[in-house]
């Protein structure tokens, strides 16, 4: 009866938080404030052409702007585009030429004033070579999610019109430049100039809500109000991002009040805050999935029917309510519930492991012996772990290769090796483009992040197909058949859930929504002391 | 006197070098490819070539590790990979911070550790004695994380008397008073299994030098007790609690790492920590270089000091015997 009431409570919480983060109130007219923001990891480099990850991206969010950005004021997935420095865009017919008309009378937070000039700045630093201002780091990490191959020139038409051509239709091409690795914010011309590459992480200058201040390395970034921005202005007088990486110091110190908000509170604690009076918002549909990739080169998983044993032996279920209290969903497919290809009630393989063992003994695989590479990142060992009994219980040993994070990733970015048979990642970007290109052919290592050897020309041609294709349904249903028939027939992934992103506000916090993404838009936000 | 610390001085020089040659070897030995700190997971072959030619990172090690050096001896600490910052610049800071911490904490350690001995060793054998040497005992023997989280939980979670984390208010902190109250609780966690090492030590040393004839002659000629402890014992005893207390406070310039992660103090354990994981080369270098620095040039202190408290010493540095 506890446990029923304990589940029930908390039942009724996640519905409170979840009509909480969709609920956008009105702020008084002296709405302002210092957000104290407890970031559980700390951000990479303050530039958004040459660094990765979702906490660098969150802090980005605030203090540059893009031409086209995902409008995170609303917390329905997924995420609409708005018109960011660009008032109005447009794309020809043939998919292959956009035109932005650029928002007059914006400027950089150091005065420097913002026009078609300065976009075409922004786009030489990574796409011509001659210029100055070329960073080869900017084009290694543009050219990496193909956002750099799909231009083919980017012309000035006028102070406040810029044309940027293709080679070939693709609309994914404004998202795939504002996810979190890397983004097409345009920086202030004069600081790349003044302070290039190296000097730009701690000069970070661009058109948004929020101005730089300063940043002490593992301690916090402090932004301040931009009083001179172009829309409409930011509440909060500041915000200053602490990092603190340990959990359990992360929430003492929101307990004790040394910060406004936390993020990834301790899953089995959370309740407690809500007790205490805190508020906890999620969203059920965050493009964050956490998936394991089954590596098409082992040999004992040559067979299909071995690698649907092992999608059919792993009980989603049971990790999302034992592992993650509540705070994700079982992931059956690999578009994940961010983007609009997302199909909520499609279950590809439910907790079956009879079923399992029967493809095991069917393939002539028993017995099997398998290493799984994997990071020691945040809480993943748990659910590692858990897989791990999962699959003893089929019959499968798993020997599990724990690796330093940084380690991990040189690993994961060259593609496993014959003798690994999979490894894991936590994911997801707010377009199936970056899913198509887990699959396709010519994204497999070193040219992308295919690093499970899957490869099928039919699927590829589906994918291609969705991206020359203009409407938005239409495309979704090709990037829903390819995923599909691939999990049923082909699994090169075992997706295992989808995560809510719970964050736990001080009373005090007002205004915030807890968009579908991994990073927020603060400019609602404000302090009711 | 003055060609004894500069023999000892000279002989930092061959301690700091075997220091910089084994961080730079094992960090060079480390898994993980440092092009991906550079350049992110993303970067094509090509730029990894070109950022290993601007590092000089196709250089042969010994070549890589000279140059460091000579950047070194010129005052250059070099420029971190993962926060593009000066090295100096981030690490100094950090280094002042644990400093601070650090002091703190072996002061209290010396004071509690000291007069705790003092008092077990003048009742030896008795029930106060044996109470000190349990209670040290148990602290001692006391995770510093874990005592950490209690003492957060009942000072400043409950009791609300002290900050829980951080060095200094985040929102317009600053001040003595501030830092003041911030520095308690994770001087106090570090303090007390250092205390409990002090007082075990005071205690043996004093307990042995009270059963000394000379002592029982000064007591045989009426000499007060207290007179006997402090002019008598206490200087005879003190070289192994002075060599221990400074090892303490080295052992806490390095190892207050647990209490700057529980308590988000802003020092260089908890930077070092970061920059490991992080790949970050040169920060790493320049953090365990200060890092025995400092411990060595305690070491030294704490030498130079039983000299001068320590007569035998003293004779034994004059006639060229140390």
């Amino acid at each position: 009866m506890r446990q029923f009431r304990s589940v029930f409570r908390f039942a009724l919480g996640l519905t409170a938080a979840t009509l909480l983060a969709t609920a956008v109130p009105g702020a008084p007219a002296n709405a302002a404030g210092t957000l104290v923001w407890g970031l559980p990891v700390g951000a990479s480099v303050l530039d958004p052409h040459v660094s990765c990850g979702w906490m660098a991206k969150f802090v980005d969010y605030q203090i540059y702007e893009a031409l086209v950005e995902t409008d995170l004021k609303v917390a329905e997935a997924p995420t609409k585009l708005r018109g960011q420095l660009a008032e109005s865009w447009d794309i020809s017919e043939d998919g292959t030429v956009y035109t932005f008309k650029l928002r007059q009378g914006v400027k950089f937070h150091d005065g420097t004033p913002f026009n078609a000039e300065a976009v075409k700045f922004n786009f030489d630093r990574f796409l011509d070579p001659k210029a100055p201002q070329y960073s080869e780091t900017a084009n290694a990490y543009f050219g990496f999610i193909g956002f750099t191959s799909a231009i083919k020139s980017v012309e000035v038409v006028d102070e406040f019109t810029v044309k940027v051509t293709l080679n070939s239709a693709n609309y994914e091409w404004l998202r795939m430049g504002m996810e979190d690795c890397p983004q097409f914010y345009i920086i202030s011309p004069t600081a790349i100039t003044t302070y290039g590459d190296e000097g730009l992480p701690l000069h970070p200058i661009g058109t948004g809500p929020f101005k730089f201040v300063e940043r002490e390395p593992g301690v916090k970034i402090e932004l301040t109000r931009n009083d001179d921005y172009w829309g409409e202005k930011a509440k909060l007088d500041r915000v200053i991002f602490r990092e603190i990486e340990d959990p359990a110091t992360r929430m003492n110190a929101f307990r004790a009040g040394e910060i406004s908000v936390i993020q990834d509170p301790v899953w089995e604690e959370t309740q407690d805050l809500v007790d205490e009076g805190n508020i906890l918002t999620i969203n059920e549909n965050t493009p964050t999935l956490w998936y394991v990739t089954l590596n098409m080169k082992y040999p004992a998983f040559k067979d299909p029917r071995v690698r649907q044993a092992i999608n059919y032996a792993i009980d989603r279920e049971s990790i999302v309510r034992e592992v993650l209290h509540g705070f994700g969903r079982p992931a059956y497919g690999m578009l994940n519930a961010g983007t609009y290809a997302h199909d909520r009630d499609y279950v590809s393989y439910p907790y079956d492991p009879e079923k399992a063992k029967a493809l095991l003994k069917e393939a002539g695989a028993e017995n099997l012996v398998l290493t799984f590479d994997l990071p020691k990142y945040g809480f993943s060992e748990v659910i590692e772990k858990w897989i791990q009994r999962d699959l003893k219980k089929v019959g499968i040993e798993v020997k599990l290769n724990i690796m330093e994070w940084l380690a991990y990733l040189d690993k994961w970015n060259a593609g496993m090796l014959e003798d690994v048979a999979m490894d894991d990642i936590i994911w997801g970007e707010q377009t199936p483009i970056f899913t198509a290109q887990s699959y396709r052919c010519d994204r497999q290592p070193p040219n992308g992040w295919n690093q499970g050897w899957f490869c099928n020309p039919d699927m590829d041609k589906l994918f291609a197909e969705a991206e020359v294709t203009r409407d938005e349904a239409k495309r979704a249903a090709l990037y829903q058949q390819a995923d599909k028939w691939i999990m049923e027939n082909d699994p090169s992934y075992a997706p295992v859930y989808h995560y809510f992103n719970p964050i736990v506000l001080n009373p005090t916090v007002k205004g915030f929504v807890n968009a579908p993404s991994n990073w927020w838009d603060l400019s609602t936000v404000w302090i009711e002391e | 006197m003055a060609g004894f610390i500069i023999k000892r001085l000279l002989s930092v020089i061959p301690v700091l070098f075997g220091v910089s040659v084994l961080v730079f070897l094992l960090l060079h030995m480390a898994p993980g490819d440092v092009t991906t700190t550079l350049l992110g997971p993303m970067a094509t072959e090509e730029a990894r070539q070109a950022i290993r030619l601007r590092y000089g990172l196709d250089q042969p090690l010994p070549v890589q590790y000279l140059t460091w050096l000579g950047q070194l001896l010129s005052g250059d600490l070099g420029t971190s990979w993962v926060h593009r910052q000066p090295v100096a610049q981030m690490i100094l800071p950090k280094f002042g911070a644990t400093a601070l911490l650090a002091l703190s904490a072996a002061f209290l350690a010396y004071v509690i550790g000291f007069f705790s001995g003092i008092l077990a060793a003048n009742r030896a054998y008795s029930a106060t004695d044996r109470v000190v040497m349990a209670v040290t005992l148990v602290l001692g023997s006391t995770p510093l994380y874990w005592l950490g989280l209690i003492l957060v939980l009942i000072f400043a979670l409950e009791l609300r008397w002290l900050p829980a984390t951080g060095m200094m208010k985040i929102v317009d902190g600053g001040g003595i008073v501030d830092i003041a109250q911030h520095l308690i609780l994770p001087a106090v966690s570090s303090a007390l299994p250092s205390a409990a090492i002090v007082a075990r030590v005071t205690r043996a040393a004093m307990v042995e030098t009270l059963k000394q004839n000379y002592i029982r002659v000064a007591r045989a000629k009426g000499i007060s007790r207290r007179t006997i402890l402090r002019r008598h014992a206490l200087r005879n005893a003190a070289p192994p609690i002075l060599t221990v207390g400074g090892m303490e406070l080295g052992y806490l310039l390095g190892g207050v790492v647990f209490t700057e992660v529980v308590f988000a103090w802003p020092g260089i354990g908890n930077q070092l920590y970061q920059s490991i994981v992080g790949h970050d080369i040169p920060t790493v270098q320049a953090s365990v270089l200060l890092i025995a620095l400092a411990f060595v040039l305690i070491n030294l202190v704490v030498d130079v000091v039983n000299i001068y408290v320590e007569p035998r010493s003293r004779l034994a540095v004059a006639s060229g015997r140390a």
